[in-house]
């Protein structure tokens, strides 16, 4: 009988969705899809409001991610006041920006895709979070928890609040940085940098060599990919051009605020989130064998898009990554290694602009007049390409909004790799918890924050799989932990 | 005894002994019934220093995993939120965390049941005392509005009163 398999909601990724895969008659997975939430009726609440306004207002979409927000919207605005930050102005941007990125990645590996690889993607769901490693190894615990603590310190003395910053303005950066405050930043982030160097260390010996096979399968697609460069081709999360490679390594350059010359959005009937693909590419195709216009944000991306990093301890992991794994690399579960060299790129990097005398400079913005105009913000998130795109009235009034977030360029390979996983662990209807994890983990390793609107808790929220025959009826419910597991135990186990 | 280079970079939310943590998002009507309590306390009283009233937005998940995880942890917590359980709405009241199952998020709101089951976490696994003051909320928002309804808004600084008589004043800290 045909079925349908439903997840949800994924646990450990930020928002929540839903997981459908529909299995044929003869039990093999027949279609796959991945549904999200996301927040309706933004640009509408903006138009009308003073452009200023919006990087105060942005940082509300996202509880995780408001510093990118925060950040795409100032530079958005600076495009439409048609001005440059003063040096200190933007260096002091880039400080939060890589502050913030230490915080977000640490979060991420340790806290949610980390207890799949630390505890193992097998382990019982109680012990396979964030609560399994603290109590498996209390020192490594104890660790994460305090470079967290230091990244959310340097964000607030840099900022006054680093939950919704306010401080990025048109123009610059609204506080000066004193230099007692440097000295204390400067000791922090070299721990932060001590902290990233073991991250990396610890991840390449003791988890990535356990799971080979995993992450060379699982979710494993064939894409393109975008991210931003400098102007010398090096990583770059604040600013540059955008490089849009196609899956055979060869790539071109464009401007970011030329976005919608080179993305357009297909829509699919069972999703709010649309689908950017690449114009120039053909038709949007999802298939997995031939995808077509496909291409992927977010860390994977960025490694593979960048000819090179600026700072000497990430670029030696980026020479060590690309001698093993080819460039551009397709692994997806080698989104949360690139992570890690990412990580450490922000670390050194925050310990670079702290030593620059600049950093302390008085003259951090420039004033802005009102005027009718066009401004394109991207930044790179956590979560891939981050673009900020509105117009104005000749009174500054905004007049449209257009924003594309990280994850929802990633939608069609997320729904591709979720294919791909259930097509290679599922046949025959045999499926059990482990198998469905493991479909969730390809969707994790692109740390998708799938809706921007929801504050829920992840790394405690159960899973659910939903049965559900081609009449409608429910034949079974499976669940990890809890009374709905004792209720169906003989429906979850493994047929 | 935390340690000095600990003490420097501890948050607030978990280095003061009474930690009122405010969520929600103020772009969607109701649910920002919590920042709005936390700036009618820090409007209309001093804060005391033993206690510290966050407006978490909408990043309380990472506050509340901080809290579960760091060394040293607030005595009380108390969670203000907005829910939706069927009450009239504008009610102010404590949630009873142990009234929800453990698992079954599928069928209870997203909104607040994942909140319910970190916040039951803490308490059990940590022994920081947690309540929840919760307010029914009007109407779920299915667009961007930063408004409250009329009746949540009235809530907000009697639900702003009842944290401040049993949690800051200064007799509360005697119990």
């Amino acid at each position: 009988m045909a079925k349908t398999i439903t997840i949800a909601p994924v646990t450990r990724i930020e928002g929540h969705a839903k997981v459908t895969i529909n299995l044929d008659d003869a039990g093999n997975v027949a279609d796959t899809y991945v549904n999200v939430v996301e927040l309706r009726g933004f640009e509408k609440f903006c138009v009308g409001r003073p452009v200023e306004e919006l990087p105060r207002i942005v940082t509300s979409i996202c509880g995780v991610c408001p510093w990118s927000h925060h950040l795409a919207s100032a530079k958005a605005n600076d495009a439409i006041f048609g001005v440059e930050p003063p040096p200190t102005g933007r260096k002091l941007r880039e400080l939060c920006n890589a502050v913030a990125f230490t915080e977000e990645h640490i979060l991420h590996f340790f806290f949610l895709a980390g207890p799949d690889y630390v505890m193992g993607p097998d382990a019982d769901y109680s012990i396979r979070n964030v609560l399994g490693i603290l109590q498996a190894d209390r020192e490594l615990g104890r660790r994460v928890v305090r470079a967290r603590h230091l990244g959310s310190r340097m964000l607030g003395i840099l900022s006054g609040k680093s939950i919704h910053p306010v401080t990025a303005v048109p123009g610059g950066f609204s506080k000066p940085l004193a230099e007692r405050d440097r000295d204390r930043l400067a000791s922090m982030a070299q721990e932060v940098l001590d902290f990233a160097k073991f991250a990396i260390g610890y991840a390449k010996e003791e988890i990535f060599p356990n799971y080979a096979e995993e992450i060379r399968d699982l979710g494993t697609i064939e894409t393109g990919f975008l991210g931003t460069v400098a102007e010398d081709g090096s990583l770059d999360l604040y600013d540059g051009r955008l490089r849009l490679m196609k899956p055979d390594g060869t790539a071109e350059d464009f401007a970011y605020d030329q976005y919608d010359d080179v993305i357009v959005e297909h829509v699919e009937p069972w999703s709010y989130l649309k689908f950017p693909y690449i114009r120039a590419w053909g038709e949007f195709s999802m298939d997995i064998d031939r995808p077509v216009g496909i291409y992927r944000t977010n860390t994977l991306a960025r490694l593979n898009v960048a000819d090179r990093i600026s700072t000497p301890l990430a670029q030696a992991e980026l020479e060590a990554y690309r001698k093993a794994f080819g460039r551009p690399v397709q692994q997806t579960l080698r989104y949360n290694h690139a992570r890690l060299i990412e990580l450490l790129y922000n670390a050194e990097l925050a310990v670079q602009l702290l030593e620059d005398p600049a950093i302390t400079g008085r003259d951090t913005r420039v004033p802005v007049t009102p005027r009718a105009a066009r401004g394109v913000g991207c930044v790179e998130a956590p979560r891939g390409t981050l673009i900020h795109d509105y117009q104005t009235d000749d009174e500054g009034m905004v007049t449209d909004v257009n924003l594309i977030v990280g994850t929802t360029h990633n939608n069609a390979p997320i729904n591709m790799s979720v294919n791909q996983a259930a097509k290679r662990l599922i046949s025959a209807g045999v499926y059990d918890e482990t198998i469905l994890n493991k479909i969730e983990m390809a969707i994790r390793a692109y740390d998708p924050c799938l809706s921007c609107a929801t504050h829920n808790l992840d790394g405690t929220i159960a899973l659910t799989v939903k049965i559900v025959a081609r009449d409608g009826g429910t034949i079974a419910n499976l669940s990890n932990v809890g009374p709905l597991r004792e209720r169906n135990e003989e429906e979850a186990r493994p047929r | 005894m935390i340690a000095e280079r600990d003490a420097e970079i501890l948050p607030d939310h978990c280095a003061a002994e009474v930690v009122v943590l405010c969520c929600g998002n103020v772009l969607l009507g109701d649910d920002g019934f919590g920042p709005a309590v936390a700036a009618a306390l820090h409007a209309s009283s001093r804060i005391p220093e033993r206690a510290a009233v966050v407006d978490a937005g909408t990043a309380v998940r990472e506050l509340l995993f901080d809290i579960l995880v760091c060394d040293r942890r607030p005595r009380q917590l108390v969670l203000v939120d907005a829910v939706d359980v069927g009450r009239d709405p504008g009610e102010v009241f404590e949630l009873e965390l142990d009234r929800f199952p453990k698992v079954n998020v599928a069928t209870l709101s997203l909104h607040q049941a994942p909140t319910t089951h970190l916040l039951r976490e803490i308490r059990d696994e940590t022994g920081v005392e947690v309540t929840a003051i919760v307010c029914q909320i009007a109407q779920r928002t299915e667009e961007v509005e930063d408004r409250l309804s009329p009746a949540v808004l009235r809530a907000v600084a009697a639900a702003a009163d009842l944290i401040r008589r049993r949690f800051l004043d200064d007799e509360s800290a005697k119990e």
